[in-house]
């Protein structure tokens, strides 16, 4: 620090150096900027602030210093871009009769008489037809209502196009011979069900009623519990089948790692003496007898062998049990089935009872049909009025699910758009601005 | 020897083609594809044998007829798609360059647009044929009436399906179409019959809709496209043929205050006179309409009437219902109330009068008002459909009702939907109408009367319909009751009904057991649940009583009736032993398998018939216990 008199820079008038614009005024110029950068902080000049402003007597200390969380330290980058400055902006806002010339000045367009969002759109319809936004070419449809009826006789003249009704007129020229739709455009789709045909909507169950009769909302209640009931034993089976075949293959590992172990400390002293054998003689060796040990390991390698036959015998005795199982299960399927079909031939009803959920067991498409989302209401949920239902279920879920139920589309898994992950990283230019 | 057959053309190798095979044929984008496929109506298929379709391969693989494929190549839209293509391509270009005049010239003048109009021809030859592919169509545009729009789903989109709902809606009130609908936990459903066709749709709840994250969406827009135009046809034929202009005129502000159905109003075709302005329609009859339409020489006169008397009409509807109702109904008691000062002649409608009303004008002598918390779409839809003309609600449900005052005197029937007040001064309720208050005079019911009354085809007695009564079950009017099965809705029986009488009167002979039983009867009445337990009551009771008479048989050397019964049957049934003989000589003739199964139907038919004989009698107590708390 320099406590003397500030020593003058400036002490010769004479030469280039004391041209105006020579004259060094950087203290003055830092002296400005360090106000204005005050000014912009603060809001004023802080050496002109009275005591009180600037300073406060803390006599109780903040108690959630010690609870705050350490906050996420923010971006340099966000950190300049944020900063704001005490005084407010001047607002650029054009006021209507603020022209000083007395003329309005128009409002400025695009060229081309294009406003943005319209540029906007116009990209967006352009890469439309890349396939990459459906809901544009969706828009391509031709809006506004119809003003003929298609089924009238002479409606047939409407879809020709105008080329194909000045042909007509010619004589001389053979008539356009329009393809035929084929015979196996009108098949009728391949339905899911084990029936083999699907309503477009299902007459509903009487248990479904906002207020069911008790006895058809039990009837219902106790069918898809019952139905739960049998996935979950299935789960649980299926659970412990699982179990049961990690721990066959756990346990011969385990007991073939005990003897191994055994094995190679007995090998290695074997080798020991072996080694020693070698260098004594070769012909002892052949003639050597079976020492207990060796006996024991060999009834142990016997012994494993047969525990692992039996084990091989358990398991295809247990695929063979399953078989059955599932031999009888088919029977079990293909009756309900047929009584399904007999209930649909002679019913002939459109409705839940004659035309159930069932589903047929061969997959058609890429992925089985997901499982019908349980709709039914709870006892805690059924509703005393019609103000206080609940609804349930979703009939967007409903509808996509009646189409694939009928094959009017395939069932496959719905494509979901990845998600990159992102990492958020500062650039070091961040720098440049300190 | 035969030729040796080529392998792979004939057959499942020929008459299928992969998916990726067909898009390569067509040569468009799979997105492109699907709606292509969506809107012609081409489905995927099933070959018989994928090893052969598929050239020795089994992977999964979408399979489709390669002539509906071959058949594609000839499509116009196919066209269209291409054209967007290299429209699409030049719009980037201009774009990219700056041009933007230029590309907005080409957005302007040469965007390809796609119509379906000839697709809705070729796969509806006839218009039986579209009314039968009407139920998808309407509940999925029903159903887009309904979803929130997000960039997704544009809202010209929901508009356009809200647009053509309720000209759906309105001719459907129009033609008297509507038969069923029932209140299921999904949402409503519809079956109106057109033309000898049943059509039934499903309605979404309001507000209750969000758009789960598996469902395919673009495959939903694509039908929802496709199923606009095909209604969009449908509607002009009906409503030309019912002699309407289509489309029918939209007022944009009425509907921007929520006036729904009433946001349209109907014209007649070549005159141009709005003929449905609901109120105005009133006092006619709809073939007089129609016949107004044919006679051109009489239209100048029914204008200028209609123009002049407009005000007439209004009040000559109101005075209408009495007189309507007269026809319609036996008997006319004012309601029984304490308060009733002024006192509108209220039918009381018994519950057998049933042929005397026209099940399609049921609710048209009457004033219905809606209160808030009912749901006024289906409400206003379900009555305007049977006949009502004047419906009144709370101005919170939107514009366009007969009046918003709910104190207004000509209203006779007032929906409500909400637990009674319970000690609300009567006083009060007379002058100012606050919620939950009552008006003098007319019959408060809630929402599900509605509903029960058109599936029954006939007015209801309203009394179980109550507000904060505790409603009858609400029944699917599609499950048919197979003979021998209890139905809930059919009234006991006369026939049983002395059955009992007789069997009670025989119990009534020694006995002095009266009031135990009444009390059970009021039990049954408190509490439906608890039945069961009380069954096994009766039974304990039935043979305490068995054992009393017979005690008391003894004492006096009298037989019991019923033991005379007995005997009586055991004569009879002599006669039909032999029939029973017969049966079991049949039965042991059966081979084993038949003989089970009949077995098993016996077994199965008794067990049906004891549950609705349970049922039967439960209900004949329930109202025998009514009688007696009535009289």
């Amino acid at each position: 620090m320099s406590t003397g008199a500030p020593k003058a820079k400036q002490s010769s008038r004479k030469g280039k150096k004391a041209w105006r614009k020579n004259v060094d005024i950087t203290q003055v110029e830092t002296g400005l900027e360090t106000v204005r950068e005050e000014i912009v902080q603060t809001g004023g000049v802080i050496a002109e602030k009275p005591n009180d402003v600037l300073f406060s007597l803390d006599l109780g200390g903040d108690n959630r210093i010690s609870t705050r969380e350490k906050a996420l330290k923010p971006l340099k980058a966000d950190e300049i871009l944020s900063a704001r400055s005490a005084i407010p902006a001047i607002d650029t806002r054009k006021r209507k009769g603020a022209t000083t010339d007395g003329v309005v000045e128009k409002k400025a367009k695009r060229k081309d008489g294009l406003s943005y969002s319209q540029l906007q759109r116009l990209r967006q319809v352009a890469r439309a037809g890349q396939g990459k936004s459906q809901s544009v070419l969706a828009s391509t449809q031709k809006s506004g209502v119809p003003d003929y009826d298609p089924w009238a006789d002479d409606a047939e003249e409407r879809f020709k196009k105008r080329e194909e009704k000045e042909l007509e007129k010619l004589d001389f020229v053979d008539k356009v011979v329009k393809p035929q739709a084929p015979a196996t455009l009108r098949v009728k789709p391949v339905a899911l069900t084990a029936i083999g045909s699907v309503p477009a909507v299902r007459r509903p169950e009487a248990g479904i009623s906002y207020n069911p009769e008790f006895e058809k909302w039990d009837q219902l209640l106790k069918e898809e519990g019952e139905k739960e009931v049998e996935l979950e034993k299935k789960r649980l089976k299926q659970q412990a089948a699982e179990a049961r075949i990690q721990a066959l293959i756990d346990q011969p590992e385990a007991e073939a790692l005990e003897p191994s172990s055994s094995s190679s400390s007995e090998s290695e002293s074997e080798s020991d003496s072996d080694s020693e054998a070698d260098e004594k003689t070769a012909e002892t060796k052949e003639t050597k007898r079976k020492t207990q040990a060796q006996r024991n390991k060999e009834q142990r390698q016997k012994e494993l062998q047969r525990k692992r036959e039996e084990q091989k015998k358990l398991k295809q005795q247990e695929r063979e049990l399953m078989l059955v199982k599932k031999y009888t299960r088919d029977l079990k399927y293909a009756e309900k089935l047929r009584a399904a079909r007999l209930a649909a031939k002679y019913n002939k009803v459109e409705d839940d009872e004659a035309n159930p959920k069932i589903m047929r067991k061969k997959r058609f498409g890429k992925i089985h049909l997901p499982r019908a989302p349980l709709e039914l209401q709870l006892p805690d949920e059924l509703a005393d009025s019609l103000r206080t239902l609940k609804p349930e279920g979703n009939l967007l879920d409903d509808r996509f699910r009646s189409l694939r139920e009928r094959g009017m589309v395939e069932a496959r898994k719905p494509v979901v758009a990845r998600k990159v992950k992102k990492t958020a990283t500062e650039k070091w230019s961040y720098k440049d601005f300190k | 020897m035969a030729r040796i057959k080529k392998k792979g053309t004939s057959g499942n190798a020929k008459n299928f083609i992969t998916r990726t095979q067909a898009v390569r044929k067509l040569q468009i984008s799979l997105p492109d594809f699907r709606r292509l496929c969506i809107f012609k109506g081409i489905y995927p298929r099933e070959p018989r044998n994928k090893k052969k379709a598929n050239k020795g391969s089994t992977a999964a693989t979408t399979f489709y007829y390669t002539k509906d494929i071959q058949y594609l190549l000839h499509e116009p839209v196919l066209t269209k798609f291409r054209e967007h293509k290299t429209f699409a391509k030049k719009l980037q270009k201009a774009l990219g360059r700056g041009d933007y005049g230029d590309a907005k010239r080409l957005e302007q003048f040469h965007k390809p647009v796609v119509t379906l109009d000839h697709i809705v021809k070729e796969r509806y030859p006839t218009f039986t044929d579209a009314l039968r592919d009407l139920d998808d169509a309407l509940s999925l545009l029903f159903l887009f009436a309904n979803l929130p729009t997000n960039h997704n789903l544009p809202t010209a989109t929901v508009a356009n399906c809200e647009r053509l709902c309720n000209e759906w809606q309105h001719y459907v009130i129009r033609a008297k179409a509507l038969r069923k609908s029932f209140l299921s936990i999904k949402g409503i459903y519809y079956q109106a019959e057109i033309q000898g066709q049943d059509i039934l749709w499903l309605v979404p709840y309001k507000f209750a809709q969000n758009v789960p994250a598996d469902v395919d969406f673009r495959i939903m827009h694509t039908f929802v496209e496709f199923y606009t135009t095909l209604l969009g046809f449908v509607m002009f034929k009906l409503y030309t043929n019912e002699g309407l202009v289509y489309p029918p005129k939209f007022d944009k502000e009425a509907d921007g205050k929520g006036a729904g159905l009433r946001a349209f109003k109907l014209e007649n075709k070549g005159i141009g006179m709005v003929v449905e302005g609901i109120e105005t329609e009133m006092s006619k009859n709809r073939k007089e309409i129609r016949e107004a339409a044919k006679q051109t020489k009489l239209l100048q006169d029914k204008i200028s009437a209609i123009t002049e008397g407009e005000d007439e009409e209004v009040t000559a509807a109101l005075e209408k219902p009495e007189s309507e109702a007269v026809d319609g109904f036996d008997s006319f008691k004012p309601i029984k109330s304490d308060s009733a000062v002024d006192v509108l002649p209220q039918p009381q409608i018994s519950s057998n009068t049933n042929g005397d009303v026209d099940p399609s004008n049921l609710f048209a002598p009457y004033t219905f008002y809606l209160s808030r918390e009912t749901p006024r779409e289906p409400l206003e839809f379900l009555l305007r459909s049977f006949g009502c003309k004047r419906i009144g609600w709370d101005a919170v449900l939107g514009d366009g009702s007969f009046t918003d005052n709910e104190l207004d005197p000509s209203i006779t029937h007032q929906i409500v939907d909400r637990p009674p007040v319970v000690g609300l001064p009567p006083a009060a309720v007379d002058t100012v109408a606050r919620p939950g208050g009552r008006v003098p005079g007319r019959i408060y019911i809630q929402p599900q009367y509605v509903w029960d009354c058109i599936n029954a085809a006939r007015l209801i007695p309203t009394a179980e319909y109550a507000p904060g009564a505790l409603l009858p079950p609400h029944l699917s009017p599609w499950v048919k009751v197979s003979t021998g099965e209890y139905d809930p809705t059919a009234p006991v029986a006369a026939g049983e009904e002395e059955e009992e009488v007789e069997s009670e009167d025989e119990d009534d002979h020694g006995m002095t057991e009266d009031l135990g039983e009444e009390d059970e009867s009021m039990e049954v009445e408190a509490d439906v649940s608890e039945e069961e337990e009380e069954e096994s009551e009766d039974e304990e009771e039935a043979a305490r009583r068995q054992h009393q008479k017979e005690l008391e048989a003894e004492a006096t050397g009298v037989k019991l009736a019923a033991e005379e019964k007995k005997k009586q049957k055991k004569k009879k049934s002599k006669a039909e032993r032999e029939a029973e003989e017969q049966k079991e000589m049949q039965k042991i003739m059966m081979t084993k398998k038949k003989r089970k199964l009949y077995e098993k139907m016996i077994y199965s038919n008794k067990k049906k018939e004891d549950e609705a004989e349970n049922l039967r009698q439960k209900r004949r107590k329930l109202e025998k216990s009514k009688k007696a708390a009535a009289a």
